[in-house]
């Protein structure tokens, strides 16, 4: 009698055995899977990218905008110290271009999830906060009109929409990109949706580079016109 | 041959037993610390871990060969941490599981959780199975039957021959 229960306590010991052996399996290659999979990404010459050499050469026109401020020598209309101020907000954002993220991925020719993350997290965190922001924001939300420039003034509704656009620009990414943090994709079409924004992301963030850069750009212009004596 | 790799691996089990606890201790720590919940409501996730390393150091101090002896389950348990292991290697040092940056909490909290369940699964299926193996263990009386039997068997053998 008791060889006989011995017989089925052999049985169901390693069929619970049996059980775990096959959910550890599962779970450790769903797992090792999963682990691969994250880190596929995609080939982009970040240095050669034609967005990139827009970028460049919107930057290089900036800085030249920058540079008609002459200390030594001042003949613009802006009144000297605001001139002063708004060339040293300009060259902080110029600087903030230069990330130290952006100079990383101009050496890559391969991009994964975790570069376009961090290239997100410096176009919030660079351009965004530190340069929109903190140093181009108040040209579009000044309650004492201290600039008292009519480019300014005329043209504040459209800056304001401008900057708006740009703060929320690519937000979404981020959210997205997150989804990656499990140890497996319920599907093939959501693991697909993650690796598209892999190089999609890329782009759209290089694009709201460009986009920032380029509103700069008009800021810089009409600065310029101001320090060298053009009309304001 | 099998005899050398099954010793392996009972040896194995323990140390990869006690290093996924700790693994899991100082995850599950954190996270209780982040939402500043009692720790004292952690208990449960740590009471598998301690049967099955009562019943573990049971078997091996009272020599119940019917346990350490089966290959199947050493190299199970040891499949059972690793898998602890790796899960807790992502959720602390996997720099592509982007969820680990958001607000700077540098641990997937909630992979880990995600994993938890079917981890503590694996636990009490593998402590059901130890303690159904215990019961395969024969008897004395059981042993010197087979035994007799055994002299029969080799005695008919001898006089064939």
């Amino acid at each position: 009698m008791m060889g006989m229960f011995r017989q089925y306590f052999v049985i169901i010991g390693n069929a619970f055995i049996g059980v775990v052996f096959g959910f550890a399996f599962f779970y450790l290659f769903l797992n090792i899977y999963h682990y691969q999979d994250i880190r596929r990404g995609s080939y982009i010459a970040v240095n050669e990218d034609n967005s990139m050499i827009v970028l460049d050469k919107t930057l290089e026109r900036i800085q030249a905008n920058i540079d008609q401020f002459q200390k030594d020598n001042y003949q613009g209309t802006m009144d000297y110290s605001k001139a002063l101020l708004l060339n040293l907000k300009l060259q902080n954002c110029v600087n903030a271009f230069q990330n130290d993220t952006i100079q990383d991925l101009r050496k890559k020719t391969y991009i994964d999830i975790k570069d376009v993350y961090a290239f997100q997290e410096s176009y919030e965190n660079d351009i965004l906060n530190d340069c929109i922001v903190t140093y181009l924001y108040a040209l579009s939300d000044d309650p004492d009109q201290s600039f008292d420039d009519p480019y300014i003034i005329e043209n504040k509704e459209l800056l304001r929409g401008y900057m708006d656009t740009l703060l929320h620009e690519t937000s979404y990414l981020k959210k997205d990109l997150y989804d990656n943090s499990s140890y497996y994709f319920t599907t093939d079409n959501f693991s697909l949706t993650v690796k598209n924004n892999v190089k999609d992301g890329f782009y759209e963030v290089l694009s709201a580079y460009n986009n920032a850069s380029k509103f700069l750009e008009i800021i810089s212009e009409w600065y310029a016109d101001g320090v060298k004596g053009g009309a304001v | 041959m099998i005899k050398i790799i099954n010793g392996f691996f009972s040896i194995l089990k323990f140390i990869l037993l006690i290093a996924s606890f700790f693994l899991t201790f100082y995850i599950v720590m954190s996270m209780y610390e982040r939402l500043e919940k009692n720790i004292l409501d952690a208990i449960p996730i740590f009471i598998p871990y301690l049967v099955l390393f009562l019943l573990m150091a049971f078997n091996s101090i009272f020599h119940q060969k019917q346990v350490t002896g089966h290959f199947f389950f050493n190299f199970t348990c040891c499949l059972v941490f690793a898998l602890f292991l790796f899960v807790g290697y992502r959720a602390l040092a996997d720099d592509y599981m982007l969820m680990r940056y958001k607000n700077d909490y540098h641990i997937s909290f909630h992979y880990f959780s995600d994993m938890i369940a079917p981890l503590k699964a694996m636990l009490y299926l593998l402590i059901a199975g130890d303690f159904f193996l215990i019961f395969t263990k024969e008897g004395r009386t059981d042993a010197k039957k087979k035994s007799l039997v055994k002299a029969e068997v080799t005695e008919k053998e001898a006089t064939a021959r």
